[in-house]
């Protein structure tokens, strides 16, 4: 008698504890109905436009063909894997892309922090704002403006660069035709690109800097570069290193505009400016083969994954501060 | 007083002498192609580029103004797409800031995992073709270009940081009053957080007037192309606007001799016109580019 009233009230409780749950649940949604609303209409956006298009990962595995859609065309493993890997293009294009993003990430973590260290020392103020504005300016521009400008510099047909190189050594240069001068030319756009904005997050991060700090130095005998090195360094270091550690995790997404637009898709340049992006971008403006460019974004995927998940680790464990998550 | 010694002169005088050269650096592949497009076209044919022209010359932007038609039209476009675009993506982006803000918002954990997860992972260029071209039949629509860019997880990330900074007591007291949600945001939060709107809006801007990639591949109509496009395919639009000033039905019965016609100027007159407006406008607003960046710090 007792044991199946021990049961009958342990039933009840039970299915109290989860009218009660249900209860809650339903106070929860209630009060957070307004919220919920405003999430919404964002959330059918990142879901249709961000989480849809995952499922076309499949492709990667299939012999994609338009005729069939993604779902009715046949599966081949990982045969597109295969192709590329075994392609010519794949050397060359994952080559190219790990080369110009450490250039890239080293020249314009220097320039950009020299820049601001310059910006710093500068105490007339009309001066500042001149070289602030002009060194802004061309974040501005799009891409295809920036390849477009270089034109009359460096081509072969009267370019103001050009010019100046035959009377100099009288040689002949055609740029548009020599992929390995381009390793200097789109390090330099890209520095001339986006110095006036990447060296601004150092110089807001210095003039956060107590001034105090460089008196006391200044009394204590420390010069100038002491005063940078020992001071003004220091504090650039934390955004230096959540800057490159981003940078990093995005190593092999380059930026289609640098190589695309300003080298205005040349093909003789190829050998030296084909990146993994214009290589995806290429084969959807051609409508060459999905499947492969299909394999080739998924593979760039999960190591750009891979390469976050490690950065922010180590991020995280220089300062809780600087990692992404 | 401490008199400035001479070693610090020096280095005054060194760090302008470095700064000036990179802004002159910066500034001189602009100038030189407003220089190109004042050449006149034969001194150009002649000695071929120069930094000062033998004779200088409006013709370009003379002609350039008779045939202003796809001008005019990739204006309209860029205008289309920029304004509609941002609109949407303000919107978007602050309903989902906005509870992601508030600490009180139940949800919060599994909207944080929706926005966050595609920073990390993406399906990818032809995935994304293949929705808007195949699925949702977008081509030459200008919403393939205006939706996808839309409440970027970066952008939502960046907004919830500042709109935190709206103090919660005042929009606690909202509630007692009775306000709702909704009502919250439309009059205690967004007025308070206008200078986050407008970094989000500008930066939105930006991108959306110089993005070249989605309407190359979404926008293949030459009438539906924004200044960009126009941009990319510059030579093809200069040699269409040259037959239109042939063409003495379009150029008003003007006879126009194809050798006036200043043709590789054009090109240079057409890149200074489809820029500097927009220029004029941000070189203004740059102050808020750099203010949100600050505030809204690197972390999402």
């Amino acid at each position: 008698m007792d044991e199946t009233k021990a049961i009958v009230k342990a039933d009840r409780r039970k299915k109290s504890g989860m009218a009660e749950k249900l209860r809650r649940e339903k106070v929860k949604f209630r009060r957070n109905k307004g919220l919920l609303a405003m999430c919404i209409l964002p959330a059918i956006k990142i879901i249709i436009f961000s989480y849809l298009p995952m499922i076309g990962i499949i492709i990667a595995f299939k012999n994609f063909r338009a005729v069939d859609g993604i779902f009715g065309s046949d599966w081949v493993g990982l045969k597109n894997f295969e192709f590329f890997f075994k392609s010519n293009d794949a050397w060359r294009v994952m080559r190219n892309t790990l080369t110009f993003n450490v250039v890239n990430i080293v020249t314009s973590l220097v320039t950009n922090v020299v820049v601001a260290l310059l910006l710093y020392e500068i105490s007339n103020r009309i001066a500042l704002k001149v070289y602030q504005t002009v060194l802004f300016v061309p974040y501005f521009f799009s891409m295809v403006l920036v390849g477009l400008m270089l034109t009359p510099l460096l081509t072969s047909n009267g370019g103001l660069l050009t010019q100046l190189i035959e009377n100099i050594w009288g040689k002949e240069i055609n740029f548009y035709a020599e992929p390995k001068a381009w390793l200097i030319i789109l390090p330099i756009v890209n520095l001339w690109k986006g110095v006036g904005y990447g060296s601004l997050i150092y110089y807001s991060s210095l003039m956060s800097i107590d001034s105090a700090l460089f008196e006391a130095a200044e009394i204590d005998g420390a010069n100038k570069f002491q005063r940078i090195r020992h001071i003004s360094i220091p504090t650039l270091m934390p955004m230096a290193c959540v800057l490159t550690i981003m940078n990093v995790g995005d190593i092999l997404n380059s930026g289609l505009g640098l190589f695309y637009y300003v080298t205005r898709d040349a093909k003789q340049l190829y050998e030296w400016t084909d990146v993994i992006d214009t290589y995806v971008f290429r084969s959807l403006t051609t409508g060459a083969n999905f499947s492969v460019t299909s394999a080739v974004t998924l593979f760039q995927n999960v190591v750009g994954l891979i390469l976050i998940v490690v950065t922010n680790k180590i991020a995280r464990s220089v300062d809780k501060e600087y990692a992404l998550y | 007083m401490k008199r400035k010694s001479k070693d610090e002169i020096l280095m005054k005088i060194i760090v302008h002498a470095v700064l000036l050269t990179f802004v002159i650096l910066t500034i001189f592949p602009m100038v030189f192609t407003v220089i190109i497009s004042l050449t006149d076209q034969k001194s150009l044919a002649n000695i071929g580029y120069s930094l000062i022209p033998e004779s200088w010359s409006w013709d370009a932007y003379k002609y350039l103004f008779q045939a202003p038609a796809q001008l005019l039209n990739g204006y309209k476009n860029s205008i289309i797409i920029t304004v509609g675009g941002t609109i949407g993506n303000v919107l978007l982006t602050l309903l989902m800031a906005y509870p992601l803000s508030r600490p009180d918002f139940a949800y919060k954990k599994f909207f944080n995992v929706l926005v966050f997860i595609p920073m990390l992972f993406s399906g990818g260029m032809v995935a994304n073709y293949l929705l808007i071209v195949k699925y949702l039949g977008w081509k030459n629509n200008y919403l393939s270009v205006m939706v996808p860019a839309m409440c970027g997880s970066f952008n939502v990330f960046m907004l919830r940081v500042l709109l935190q900074d709206v103090p919660m007591s005042l929009q606690e007291s909202a509630k007692i009053d009775g306000a709702s949600d909704f009502r919250t945001l439309l009059t205690i939060v967004m007025p308070l957080s206008k200078p986050a709107l407008a970094t989000l809006a500008l930066r939105s801007i930006l991108a959306y007037w110089n993005n070249t990639t989605s309407p190359q591949l979404y926008l293949i109509k030459p009438d539906k192309h924004p200044i960009t496009m126009i941009l990319q395919n510059i030579v093809d639009v200069v040699t269409e606007m040259k037959q239109a000033l042939l063409d003495p039905s379009t150029s008003g019965g003007l006879m126009i001799d194809p050798n006036d016609i200043p043709s590789d100027t054009i090109i240079y007159a057409l890149m200074v016109v489809a820029t500097v407006p927009l220029l004029l406008v941000f070189t203004r607003l740059q102050k808020y580019f750099s203010k949100g960046m600050v505030s809204g710090g690197v972390k999402g």
